[in-house]
């Protein structure tokens, strides 16, 4: 009785999904990417152009 | 489940920004959708679609999941990664220009330019590297000095590197460069094998030409601009212009923006990147840096980001700062004598390696093996940026403590998330003001 007013409540108000994903991440991405680290003037740019997206 | 503790939200009118600082996902969500997963991570309403995509991207994690363990995890592997390999290389210590605020330490400079017996030593070692160890991704800088002053072994260099690129291996050369030197046929016949080339222009010709200048003091801007008209008719990569910015140039660099797009070098560059003007190691040891890194200069710094994305202008992810590449075994600086440095902004200074005639390298001083082996607990129970910062910037450091940003990131993160999404999926998304 419980699980069936449960999924009926699921069914009558879930919403439809907004997400949209701009940039997938993952725990490991950046493994593959530049060691630059952009903390200071001589490797940011580079990283950010090693990063960027044609 | 529950929300991981490193993600940072942005309200984006009607929506929220969603950034993930351990998987660097950026997600867009409704506010609506958004306001049910922050009260219930496990609300029933919630779409299938959402929970996939908030899981898979490290937004949502596991309810008894310790994020520090997965962070040092994480960075252990990051800094032994042998499949990833980053090298500045000085093509020489001497430049053509003597810019007043130049940051790069004079005072060890031995003005040497890099020999092609040496440069063949450096080949050497990448290429080593590259079958031994099967790397897939090298990026190169070409660096200075300015380095098209040593213009011969320039060119021999982005030839031997291009040989070296397989549908395996991606290897990446940006140069960085003032600008003034690349109308050289021989450099424009092999342009096209670097992938980005950075020039620094700090406003329009009034402004410029009172800071970058030749050492009879004659400005620089309009041989650059002539340089990137060629560019324009012959170079199909990346162009970066870079510009350092202070109090006596906040303006100019927006008259520089609108000025490309009158001249039509706009569709030429591909971002834009706006830096503080740094001081230099020697400064940084005399503690005279602060006033340039000013909260004021973050907040004009900012600005400027702001009106570049509203002219149009694509920028990089300038909030993702680290970890400091001299963390990575494979992350390092060599100058023309075949000395090893951590990171580029220790050039000069004394060495913590060499390469040997055969091309391996050696590490002899101990600073190297400290800054691998550095862990900051401190940062990975108080500050929630660790994971795009760890620790700071060692070059800009102190007393052998790494620059710490979190001040920095709280203050300004959230503004350059928006940026960010504004400049690189306007299109996707509603655009909207910061203010």
């Amino acid at each position: 009785m419980v699980m069936r007013n449960q999924k009926d409540e699921k069914k009558d108000i879930s919403m439809k999904s907004s997400v949209v994903v701009l940039e997938k991440g993952s725990v490991f991405s950046h493994h593959e990417e530049p060691n630059f680290c952009g903390l200071c003037a001589f490797c940011n740019p580079i990283k950010g152009s090693a990063e960027m997206v044609h | 489940m529950k929300l991981s503790k490193y993600n940072e939200y942005v309200e984006l009118r009607n929506k929220v920004i969603i950034f993930n600082m351990i998987s660097r996902a950026l997600i867009l969500i409704s506010k609506g959708e958004f306001n049910i997963i922050r009260k219930n991570p496990k609300s029933s309403i919630i779409d299938e679609k959402t929970y996939e995509a908030l899981w898979k991207n490290s937004i949502l994690v596991n309810k008894n999941l310790n994020e520090e363990d997965v962070l040092l995890y994480n960075i252990n592997r990051w800094k032994h990664n042998q499949k990833v390999l980053s090298i500045f290389i000085s093509f020489t210590s001497q430049c053509n220009l003597k810019c007043s605020y130049c940051y790069q330490d004079s005072s060890n400079k031995k003005n040497t330019f890099l020999s092609l017996d040496n440069w063949r030593i450096i080949f050497s070692h990448i290429k080593r590297k590259v079958t031994d160890h099967d790397l897939r991704e090298v990026s190169i800088v070409l660096f200075g000095g300015e380095p098209t002053l040593n213009m011969d072994i320039l060119i021999q260099a982005v030839t031997d590197l291009h040989s070296l690129r397989t549908k395996d291996t991606c290897i990446n050369m940006a140069l960085i460069t003032n600008g003034t030197l690349i109308n050289n046929d021989k450099l424009l016949n092999i342009i096209n094998k670097i992938n980005m080339i950075q020039i620094t222009i700090d406003g329009v010709k009034d402004i410029h030409d009172k800071r970058r200048v030749y050492s009879t003091g004659l400005g620089t801007f309009d041989i650059i601009i002539n340089n990137l008209k060629l560019l324009r008719k012959n170079y199909t990569n990346d162009v970066l212009i870079r510009c350092n910015a202070d109090k006596e140039n906040f303006d100019s660099i927006k008259e520089l923006l609108d000025y490309f797009r009158r001249e039509s070098l706009y569709d030429l560059i591909t971002g834009v990147d706006i830096g503080h003007v740094y001081s230099s190691q020697e400064n940084i040891k005399k503690n005279k840096c602060e006033t340039l890194l000013s909260k004021e200069g973050d907040e004009s710094i900012k600005e400027l980001f702001e009106y570049a994305a509203k002219k149009g202008y694509r920028i990089s992810r300038n909030y993702v700062n680290g970890p400091c590449m001299g963390l990575a075994i494979n992350g390092y600086a060599i100058d023309e004598n075949l000395n090893i440095y951590s990171c580029p902004g220790f050039l000069y200074e004394e060495p913590e390696g060499l390469i040997d005639n055969n091309g391996e390298m050696k590490i002899i001083h101990n600073r190297w093996f400290e800054i691998i082996n550095e862990v900051p607990y401190q940062c990975l129970s108080n500050c929630k940026y660790v994971p795009i910062c760890y620790g700071g910037c060692r070059w800009m450091g102190k007393e052998g403590k790494p620059k710490c940003n979190k001040e920095f990131y709280e203050r300004h993160l959230k503004d350059y998330l928006k940026i960010y999404v504004n400049a690189n999926y306007g299109s996707k998304i509603e655009k909207v003001d910061l203010c």
